[in-house]
C-alpha cells in the first residue's frame, strides 16, 4: 500500500517544559485527533442519548465503542453490511473499539483465559463460547474503528503472584497473533496493551517486549481496578517514561477529573471513560469541586446553571432548579446533564492542551487542584505524583 | 395578543396570525397552528438544542398542570415565569388545565376542585389556587380552570354539573384575570362544556359569545389521552358544531386532544384555530415513526374512497434489523436524513435513550410539516387531503 496514509501519525507540537506533559496531533483516517485526548464511551453504538450532531458541536473528537456488546448486538455481520459502526451510528469522526476481554471477564460469569482464547458461557444459551484474539480482531475489522485493541489476559490489578507474570506474556503472545490476523491495517491501528499489575519490573519487561513490534501506540492496561492511587501514579509514570515519546500513549478506564490532569502531567495522552455519562444518568452534573447531585432538594430553588462559567448547551440556557425538577424524571434531563458533563471534559483536555502550548501548563495544575480541592487538602498522591514530574502545588 | 383572521371561500376554512404578545412583541404565529407537546417544561425526549435541529422557526409549546404542577413554587420564587425556567423563553407559551396525552381519570373533580395528576399523584385545586399558579407561570395564554370530566357515556345531569361548575371556574378566574396586573397583557380563553349533549353545547356556546377572553377552548369531547384517537369523528361533528356556531368569527378556537391526521383535516375545515401535539408525541411513546402522507387538493374534489396510506410505521419490528433506509424515503428531518431504521431498531432493543429522541425529531418535524401544509393549501384556496394508496 505505498503511497496511501497511514493509519495513524502522530505529531507532537509541544511539549511541557517542566513535566512530561505534550500536546499532539494524531492523525487517523476519520478525524485528527488533539491530544491529550478524552473519548467518551458509547457502549452500544450511542452516547447515552446525544445525537452525533451535538457530540461534534462540542467538538469531540473520538469516541469509544465495546466490542464485547458491538459483537453481540448488532453483531459484526450486521455492521458489516452497514458498511461499520461509522456508517451504522452516523458519526463521521474517530472510533476506538476495545477487545471484548475486559468485559467478558468483567460481566460474565465462568470466564476463564486459557492460551487459545477466553472461554465463557453464552449469556443468551449458556453454551460453552470462544473469544480468541484473531476473533476479536476480526469483529473489531467488521466494526471499522480507526483505533482497535489487542485481546489481553486481563487479571485484577490486586492479584500477586505468578499469574499476574502469565498474563503479562500472554498478552505479549497475543498481540502477535492479534497483528497477524489484522485484516486491515492501511485502516485501523492495534494498539498493544502494556500489563504487569503493580510489578515494576513486569511491567518493564512488557514495555520492551511490546515495543519490538511495529505499532502506532501503546495503552497502560490492567489499573482502575481497585488498586491504591499510589501504586496507580507510579505505575503510569514507570510506562510513560517507557515507552516511545513519537507514539500516542493510552491509559485505559481513567475519566475523574483530577486523574486526568495528574495522568496528562505523568505523559499520558488519550482516557476513555464511562464515568461523566453514567452519573448523569443518576441526576449528578460535573463542577470544577467535583460534582453536584442535582436530585437533592438544596436545588430546588438554586437559580444558577450547574458550572457558572460553563459555554455549553445546557449551561447557558437551564438553572440547577429545573433541572432538580426533572432529573430521573424525564428523559431530556439525562440528555442536559450528559451533555455537559461530556461538555466538561472536553474543555478541561482542551484547557489542558492549550496551556501546554503556551508554557502554562503547571500553571494550570495548580490553580485547577487549587479549585478542585477548595475544602480540603489535595491528596498526598497527587502531590507526590506531581513533584515526580517537578510540578509542585505550593 | 392580536389575532386577525379570514374565513377562506364558501367553507370554514379560517387562516390568520397572532401577534402583538406582550412578552414576545416580534413574534407571529400562523393559524392553524400546532402547539408543541411537552413534559415537565420539555418537548419530551427533545432538548432546546435538539428542537434548534428540527425547527429554527417560530413556535408554540403546550404547558400542562399535570407536568408543572410540582414546580410551581420554584417558578413562582425565580420570578421570571415559566417560560423562562423551563428553558424555552423564545417559544409562545400556553397553559392548560389537563394533560392531553394523559388520560384523565374521572370522577375526581368536585363543584370547587380540579383535580389532577402529577408524576407524583393527583392533586386537586380550585380557581383561586389554579390562578396563583397562572401568576407565577407568566405564559401568553392560558385557558380558564375547568371541569372537562364528560365524553360519550355522562348523562344530562352530569353534564349539566359540568357546565355550572366551569361557569363558577371561570366567572372566578375572569375576576382575577381582570384585576391582576402580571395578567394584564396575557390571554384567558374561556372554556366550552357539553359533553354529547347538542343542546347544552348551543346554549353554553350563546352565553359565552361575548365573554371579554381572547378566544374560546372546546372541551368534554373526551378525558384525554390515547383514546382520542379512537373516535368516530361522525359523533363529534355536530356537537362541535354547535358550540363554534355561536363564537365571534374574530375569537380563537382551540381543541384539545390526539386527534388522527384526518380528523385534524376535519377539524380544520370546522373553523378550528389551535391543537396541540399530543399525536406525534404518542406515536413516539409507541415507538413508531409517522408515515402518512399529504397533498393539497382542489375543493370539491371528491376524495378518493380508498386504504389510508399507512399512518406510522412501528420501528420495533424485527424486519428493520438489515433495513438501512430511512424512517419515511424523502423525509428531509435529521433522524431521516442521517439515520436508519436498522439503527433505530438496534436502539430500541438495546434500551437505548436515543431511539424516542430519533423518533420524536421525525414525528415532530413531519407534523409540524404537516400544519404547514395545511395552512399553505388555505392560502392557495385550496385544501389539504392525506394521499391514499
Amino acid at each position: 500500500m505505498s503511497g496511501s496514509q497511514p493509519a495513524l501519525t502522530f505529531k507532537i507540537l509541544a511539549e511541557c517544559g517542566v513535566s512530561k506533559a505534550r500536546t499532539s496531533l494524531m492523525a487517523l483516517p476519520h478525524h485528527v485527533v488533539e491530544t491529550p485526548v478524552f473519548m467518551p464511551v458509547g457502549t452500544k453504538a450511542t452516547l447515552k442519548g446525544l445525537l452525533p450532531d451535538q457530540l461534534e458541536a462540542m467538538d469531540c473528537q473520538i469516541m469509544l465503542g465495546n466490542t464485547y456488546h458491538l459483537g453481540t448486538n448488532p453483531g459484526p455481520e450486521l455492521l458489516t453490511k452497514a458498511g461499520g459502526l461509522h456508517k451504522f451510528i452516523g458519526w463521521n469522526r474517530a472510533l476506538l473499539t476495545d477487545s471484548g476481554g475486559f468485559q467478558m471477564v468483567s460481566l460474565l460469569k465462568f470466564a476463564e483465559i486459557l492460551e487459545e482464547g477466553v472461554t465463557f458461557e453464552s449469556p443468551y444459551n449458556g453454551s460453552k463460547m470462544l473469544l480468541t484474539p484473531e476473533e476479536s480482531i476480526k469483529i473489531q475489522n467488521a466494526i471499522g474503528a480507526d483505533i482497535i485493541m489487542q485481546l489481553d489476559d486481563v487479571v485484577s490489578v490486586l492479584t500477586t503472584g505468578p499469574r499476574v507474570e502469565e498474563a503479562m506474556n500472554r498478552t505479549v503472545r497475543w498481540v502477535d497473533r492479534c497483528l497477524e490476523a489484522h485484516g486491515r491495517p492501511e485502516e485501523q491501528s492495534i494498539f498493544p496493551i502494556v500489563q504487569g499489575g503493580l510489578d515494576e519490573n513486569l511491567r518493564r519487561d512488557c514495555v520492551k517486549q511490546l515495543t519490538q513490534r511495529k505499532v502506532n501506540g501503546f495503552a497502560v492496561g490492567g489499573l482502575s481496578g481497585g488498586e491504591a492511587k499510589d501504586d496507580f501514579w507510579r505505575v503510569v509514570n514507570l510506562c510513560s517514561g517507557l515507552l516511545p515519546r513519537d507514539k500516542p500513549r493510552y491509559c485505559m478506564g481513567v475519566g475523574f477529573a483530577a486523574d486526568l490532569v495528574v495522568c496528562v502531567a505523568l505523559g499520558i495522552d488519550m482516557f476513555d471513560c464511562v464515568f461523566p455519562t453514567r452519573t448523569a444518568r443518576f441526576g449528578c452534573g460535573l463542577v470544577e469541586t467535583g460534582q453536584i447531585n442535582l436530585k437533592q432538594k438544596k436545588y430546588a430553588l438554586d437559580f444558577r446553571p450547574i458550572q457558572e462559567d460553563c459555554e455549553c448547551s445546557t449551561c447557558k440556557r437551564y438553572t440547577r432548579a429545573y433541572l432538580h425538577s426533572i432529573v430521573t424524571v424525564e428523559t431530556v434531563a439525562c440528555h442536559l446533564v450528559s451533555v455537559h458533563n461530556v461538555f466538561y471534559q472536553l474543555r478541561l483536555m482542551r484547557d489542558m492542551r492549550e496551556s501546554i502550548k503556551i508554557q502554562q501548563f503547571p500553571q494550570f495544575v495548580r490553580k485547577f487542584m487549587k479549585n478542585m480541592f477548595v475544602d480540603s487538602e489535595v491528596p498526598k498522591w497527587i502531590r507526590e505524583a506531581l513533584s515526580a514530574v517537578n510540578i509542585s502545588l505550593t | 395578543m392580536k389575532f386577525s383572521v379570514r374565513t377562506v371561500g364558501a367553507a370554514k376554512l379560517r387562516s390568520g396570525t397572532l401577534t402583538d404578545f406582550k412578552r414576545l412583541p416580534e413574534l407571529v404565529l400562523e393559524t392553524p397552528l400546532l402547539l408543541l407537546y411537552t413534559k415537565g417544561g420539555s418537548v419530551p425526549h427533545i432538548t432546546h438544542e435538539v428542537l434548534q435541529l428540527i425547527t429554527t422557526d417560530n413556535q408554540a409549546v403546550q404547558q400542562t398542570l399535570p407536568s408543572t404542577f410540582l414546580i410551581h413554587e420554584a417558578v413562582k420564587e425565580f420570578k421570571k415565569g415559566l417560560p423562562k425556567f423551563v428553558g424555552l423563553p423564545e417559544y409562545m407559551t400556553y397553559l392548560s388545565v389537563q394533560d392531553p396525552a394523559l388520560k384523565t381519570p374521572q370522577g375526581f373533580n368536585t363543584k370547587n376542585d380540579v383535580s389532577v395528576w402529577t408524576h407524583s399523584g393527583r392533586v386537586s385545586l380550585d380557581a383561586d389556587r389554579y390562578m396563583d399558579m397562572v401568576e407565577a407561570f407568566q405564559p401568553d395564554m392560558y385557558e380558564a380552570l375547568s371541569n372537562g370530566d364528560t365524553n360519550e357515556e355522562t348523562t344530562k345531569k352530569k353534564i349539566g354539573k359540568v357546565i355550572d361548575s366551569t361557569r363558577d371556574f371561570y366567572e372566578d378566574c375572569l375576576q382575577r384575570h381582570s384585576t391582576s396586573s402580571i395578567l394584564k397583557n396575557v390571554s384567558l380563553l374561556a372554556v366550552l362544556e357539553g359533553g354529547f349533549d347538542l343542546e347544552a353545547r348551543k346554549k353554553v356556546g350563546q352565553t359565552y359569545s361575548d365573554a371579554p377572553v381572547d378566544g374560546f377552548v372546546i372541551n368534554g369531547l373526551h378525558n384525554n389521552g390515547g383514546d382520542v384517537e379512537k373516535i368516530d369523528f361522525e359523533k363529534i361533528r355536530d356537537l362541535i358544531e354547535a358550540s363554534i356556531e355561536p363564537l365571534p368569527e374574530n375569537k380563537l378556537r382551540v381543541l384539545h386532544g390526539c386527534w388522527t391526521p384526518l380528523n385534524v383535516l376535519n377539524l380544520v375545515e370546522m373553523g378550528i384555530d389551535v391543537f396541540d401535539a399530543s399525536y406525534p408525541y404518542l406515536a413516539t411513546e409507541r415507538m413508531c415513526a409517522l408515515t402518512f402522507d399529504f397533498e393539497a387538493v382542489e375543493w370539491g374534489t371528491e376524495v378518493e374512497k380508498g386504504v389510508e396510506s399507512a399512518t406510522e410505521i412501528s420501528l420495533n419490528d424485527a424486519k428493520y434489523r438489515e433495513d438501512f433506509t430511512p424512517f419515511l424515503s424523502g423525509c428531509s428531518c435529521l433522524a431521516c436524513t442521517k439515520h436508519t431504521k436498522a439503527y433505530v431498531y438496534h436502539l430500541i432493543n438495546n434500551r437505548e435513550l436515543l431511539a424516542s429522541t430519533l423518533i420524536m425529531i421525525h414525528n415532530t418535524h413531519h407534523y409540524l410539516e404537516f400544519f404547514k401544509a395545511i395552512r399553505q393549501a388555505i392560502s392557495q384556496g385550496k385544501k389539504l387531503a392525506l394521499k391514499m394508496r
